[in-house]
């Protein structure tokens, strides 16, 4: 115990002597002059950009000097550094400038804080393709959907949305062998979900019409079928009613997704994205695995297009 | 060496080192003579001191500074150092003013998002206290803060600076007082 503590204390205190250690960054300086006419030659001189603050050092002597104070610094070999010390952004305080901030109510102002819009609306179609056990013989299909979208801030929305995932039933998959006589069996996937999103407009002040956008967020799933289905024994022998339950099955999902849209008017864009649905099948052992299968999940991964109107 | 000397040198080491991380402040001038106590101070102007090239939109707002001028005034009458301190540019014996060199307005909603330090409040301000007699710079600083919690709201960083100016011109003239 004795040695491992032992063993601590050195670990922290090298750390803190490197901390505290000058620091290995330290320039040499032909001469560095201050706007008040003072002149430092032959010095070294370290730089902290957080503070903008810099450190001439001779010997013992050192002296904080904040870049403002800075006119003008020159290496050993006589070149003019100060703009790579300082920063090419900084600009150099001549003399103390008024106060030009702008009020809340400055209309200009007002103008720079606007977002890009305040809310969005959108319909459009959906190709969705199921994964997993839980929709074994369940194919792909078109479906239709409607998202709403609250801006937050500038790059903040918070998205709801109501969409039919258009995925059919595969009898030939489910019954093999038999004759499908009548098919009649309808399966209503119903997906809500409320997300945050975020997106960026990068130009839209200078008329850029491209906006990007990604989300995540949480959701149910409702499944249900309904209809019947007429199916016979080949050639020729028994027939079959295949009756949906009409029973809803809910499930827990998480969403994901993003997109771009492209603006062809002032208001209103083409919008092309993507979306994953982790439904959580939520089975118990037993004879849930008949049903549902082995895995606990399964997804819907969409492919979607659409008309956006953004006000 | 004993277990519990081990444990209190690492507790000593490790409160220095936190400390020294703390740090938000650079002092660039130290004081090097009294400050008059029955003196009246201004709070005067803060600058746009930001680099060339920042956004307006991205400024703080006129509302904001004169919130910091405020509290750089309720600061500094809590330490008692002037016999009376005021916002303005005009009269009094010594005057504070300063330049905003760096600004993030942040996003507490962001913040809230936890996204690793993504919609973070910052502030670097340099802040001068002038004899107003001979425009002499008495004492100076580079005063930083940073807003990184979902609940507290951005603005809290000017308070927070201009606290962290007033303990720094005290403890400087308390320093002061010492050596002579």
């Amino acid at each position: 115990m004795a040695s491992r503590g032992r063993e601590v204390c050195v670990v922290v205190l090298v750390l803190v002597a490197f901390c505290l250690a000058k620091p290995a960054c330290a320039d040499k300086a032909s001469r560095i002059e201050l706007a008040d006419g003072t002149a430092y030659e032959n010095v070294t001189f370290s730089v902290d950009k957080v503070y903008q603050i810099v450190t001439i050092e001779l010997g013992d002597w050192k002296q904080k000097v904040d870049f403002g104070d800075v006119a003008r610094i020159v290496d050993e070999g006589g070149e003019d550094i100060t703009a790579k010390v300082l920063g090419e952004k900084y600009k150099p305080v001549e003399k103390k400038r008024e106060g030009d901030w702008l009020s809340k109510e400055n209309p200009t102002y007002k103008a720079h804080q606007k977002r890009p819009f305040d809310f969005g609306i959108r319909a459009g179609g959906n190709y969705s393709f199921p994964m997993g056990d839980y929709y074994e013989d369940i194919n792909s299909g078109i479906g239709y959907g409607f998202d709403a979208v609250v801006t937050v801030t500038k790059n903040v929305a918070i998205r709801g949305s109501v969409s039919r995932a258009g995925l059919k039933d595969d009898l030939k998959a489910m019954f093999p062998g038999m004759i499908i006589l009548e098919d009649d069996i309808s399966l209503n996937i119903w997906r809500y979900a409320v997300c945050g999103q975020y997106y960026q407009w990068p130009d839209w002040k200078t008329g850029g019409k491209m906006l990007y956008y990604g989300f995540a967020g949480l959701g149910a799933i409702t499944h249900k079928m309904s209809g019947t289905a007429m199916l016979q024994e080949p050639p020729a022998g028994d027939m079959w009613e295949i009756r949906g339950t009409g029973d809803t099955e809910n499930k827990f999902m998480l969403t994901y997704g993003g997109g771009l849209i492209t603006m062809i008017s002032d208001r209103v864009g083409v919008e092309f994205g993507i979306t994953l649905d982790v439904v959580f099948v939520g089975r118990s052992d037993d004879l849930d695995v008949v049903y549902y299968g082995k895995a606990d999940y399964a997804n819907i991964f969409d492919l979607k297009v659409g008309l956006i109107g953004l006000f | 060496m004993k277990r519990g000397t081990y444990v209190i040198l690492t507790v000593i080491v490790c409160g220095l080192l936190i400390a020294c991380g703390c740090a938000t402040y650079k002092i660039t001038h130290e004081l090097d003579r009294p400050i008059d106590k029955t003196g009246f101070c201004q709070v005067g102007e803060i600058a746009d001191e930001l680099p060339a090239g920042f956004d307006e939109e991205d400024k703080p707002t006129f509302e904001q500074i004169d919130e910091f001028r405020r509290h750089l005034r309720n600061a500094l009458e809590g330490k008692r150092i002037f016999s009376s301190v005021d916002l303005g540019s005009v009269g009094g014996d010594y005057e504070v003013t300063g330049g905003i060199r760096d600004f993030k307005k942040g996003s507490g909603f962001v913040r809230f998002l936890g996204l690793f330090g993504a919609g973070n409040a910052r502030v670097m301000v340099a802040l001068r206290l002038e004899d107003r007699s001979t425009g002499e710079t008495l004492f100076a600083g580079n005063f930083r803060k940073e807003v990184t919690s979902y609940m507290e709201k951005g603005d809290i960083m000017f308070e927070r600076v201009a606290k962290d100016f007033a303990k720094a011109l005290e403890k400087a003239i308390k320093k002061l007082e010492k050596k002579r």
